[in-house]
């Protein structure tokens, strides 16, 4: 079940408070919408699938 | 025929070189030639930052007399160029389009600098840019990014705007750029002109700004791929001051770009890049031509696929981390002297997190191996060089993590595989478009061969931009 609005923005200010992140005001909504734009593709990212002997690069 | 100094700036790099070896004319006269042409376009294109009239004369005038003396360095001796402000000139302001850096000097000049002097050009200037490589298209402030000279109510796309602005509209011979996800191919591509993204590591990025260590690359952005791989033969090489430089010989780039597509085996992405829906028709169908004309010059052409692809603008964005890390203090200190979207786009690469960098480093290993795989049966892979032809201004989001032409180009900075956009044809509107061909690691000169065998099959690279129409409406 996809997150509600509230949810969404709840996990938002975790990861931006767990980044260190002083960010305010319309920056602050700015960023929460670029997120959620990208949040597909960082999913994405995460679910796929990646084999024990698949090491980082280089 | 007579060099006037409007045919001067009509010439590419290569009628600009051999006019000056045979004294048909002097450095110093094509390099006013140049100026006047900045003094009077620039004001509607915005290609230049900063304009380095009198030490471009002063190289001018000794280019002339080191010939007059018998002695030329090569093809680019007293050829004018022009570098995007983010690659230092000792003692002139480098700004990389940014009010942070506004009242910067650079006390050194940047490898690549070096090599276009000792090559014997002369550097015109400066040119604009979208803010720190990563900012989006502006019109505003101190630091305009340049008006796409097909369309002056269009953007150019960037980040090395202004280098394909000056380059297609003749206020410079030749420019240099820098590429961390299409940002030398995308402004090409836009602007009708040759832009090549080098192999990682084989052009120096000392003394350029960097956005991600990384995926950064330094090359040409031309009119023609000959003019290309003059740029790319003076810059190559290794420096000891860039960790990441390659060491050995660097090949001959021009001494092979005559020998044709016969024979050449290209992959076609096809359904990553053709089939994608996002892909505009027209693209989309000038690509398909291009691919037959290089078909006629004795290519074959296959469709091949890596499934990774579809990760690759996910992976890319993960490195927005290594942007963040380089403007942390920066922008903390001093977050009002960033536009406002390069600004939260930057915030986007405190998000990243530790394990989501990591899962990009595999992914990009594993598209990696897969590309290679293609490149083991394939000479190099062809596509469409960008989603849709250039945009007006008030269309590009200054908001989006990543534009969606960086589908076609940002894979290619995560492998560091050479590639080369070259134009392949325009729009109904006169928007040029393009083609994109990706080689094996090092091999730039295939690429630019085969770029060189359609675009000598074609006649793309010889329309210009009508100075008539740079005027704002």
């Amino acid at each position: 079940m996809a997150p509600d609005a509230s949810g969404l923005r709840a996990r938002f200010d975790a990861e931006v408070a767990a980044a260190g992140l002083t960010v305010t005001g319309r920056d602050r909504d700015l960023l929460f919408a670029m997120w959620q734009e990208h949040l597909p593709q960082r999913e994405a990212l995460r679910a796929a699938a990646v084999a024990p002997e698949e090491e980082p690069w280089p | 025929m007579a060099v006037t100094a409007g045919t001067l700036c009509d010439l590419d790099l290569a009628g600009v070189s051999e006019a000056l070896a045979a004294r048909r004319v002097s450095s110093v006269e094509v390099t006013e030639a140049y100026l006047d042409r900045i003094a009077k376009h620039d004001g509607v294109l915005q290609a230049y930052i900063t304009v380095m009239r009198d030490a471009a004369l002063a190289r001018a005038r000794a280019a002339d007399a080191e010939q007059a003396r018998g002695s030329r360095r090569g093809p680019l001796h007293g050829v004018p160029v022009a570098l995007k402000d983010l690659i230092a000139v000792a003692g002139v302001r480098m700004t990389g389009g940014s009010e942070v850096l506004a009242d910067h000097v650079p006390s050194r000049d940047a490898f690549v600098t070096e090599r276009l002097n000792d090559a014997g050009a002369v550097v015109l200037g400066k040119l604009a840019m979208h803010e720190w490589a990563f900012g989006r298209p502006a019109r505003d402030g101190r630091f305009p990014t340049g008006r796409n000279p097909w369309d002056v109510t269009r953007a150019p796309a960037g980040s090395s705007s202004g280098s394909a602005v000056a380059v297609a509209a003749g206020l410079c011979a030749g420019a240099l750029g820098s590429d961390t996800g299409g940002s030398i191919r995308g402004p090409a591509a836009m602007c009708g002109i040759v832009g090549h993204k080098p192999t990682y590591g084989l052009v120096s990025r000392s003394g350029v700004l960097a956005m991600d260590w990384s995926l950064d690359h330094v090359g040409p952005m031309t009119r023609t791929v000959w003019d290309a791989a003059v740029l790319l033969q003076a810059i190559a090489g290794h420096d000891t001051a860039d960790p990441t430089s390659l060491r050995g010989p660097v090949p001959d780039y021009m001494g092979g770009l005559e020998r044709g597509a016969r024979g050449m085996r290209l992959g076609l992405l096809r359904r990553y890049y053709v089939d994608w829906p996002g892909l505009d028709a027209e693209v989309k169908a000038a690509a398909l031509a291009a691919f037959d004309v290089l078909a006629r010059e004795g290519a074959t052409i296959q469709d091949v696929d890596a499934p990774t692809l579809d990760l690759a603008p996910a992976v890319w964005t993960c490195f927005l981390a290594e942007m963040y890390e380089y403007h942390r203090e920066m922008a903390a200190r001093s977050p009002e002297k960033y536009r406002e979207g390069t600004r939260v786009r930057l915030y986007m690469g405190a998000l990243v997190s530790a394990q989501d960098f990591l899962r990009a480093q595999r992914l990009r290993r594993r598209l990696r191996r897969e590309v290679d795989t293609l490149l083991a049966r394939c000479d190099a892979l062809v596509f469409p060089g960008q989603a849709g032809p250039a945009q007006r201004f008030e269309d590009v989001s200054t908001l989006e993590v990543m534009a969606p032409s960086g589908r076609y180009t940002s894979p290619w900075n995560l492998l560091g595989l050479p590639a080369v956009c070259v134009p392949s044809g325009f729009t109904r509107a006169g928007l040029p478009v393009s083609i994109q061909i990706v080689g094996r690691a090092g091999e730039d000169a295939t690429v630019l061969r085969i770029a060189r065998a359609y675009e000598r099959a074609t006649e793309w690279h010889r329309r210009r931009p009508d100075p008539a129409s740079w005027r704002l409406p």
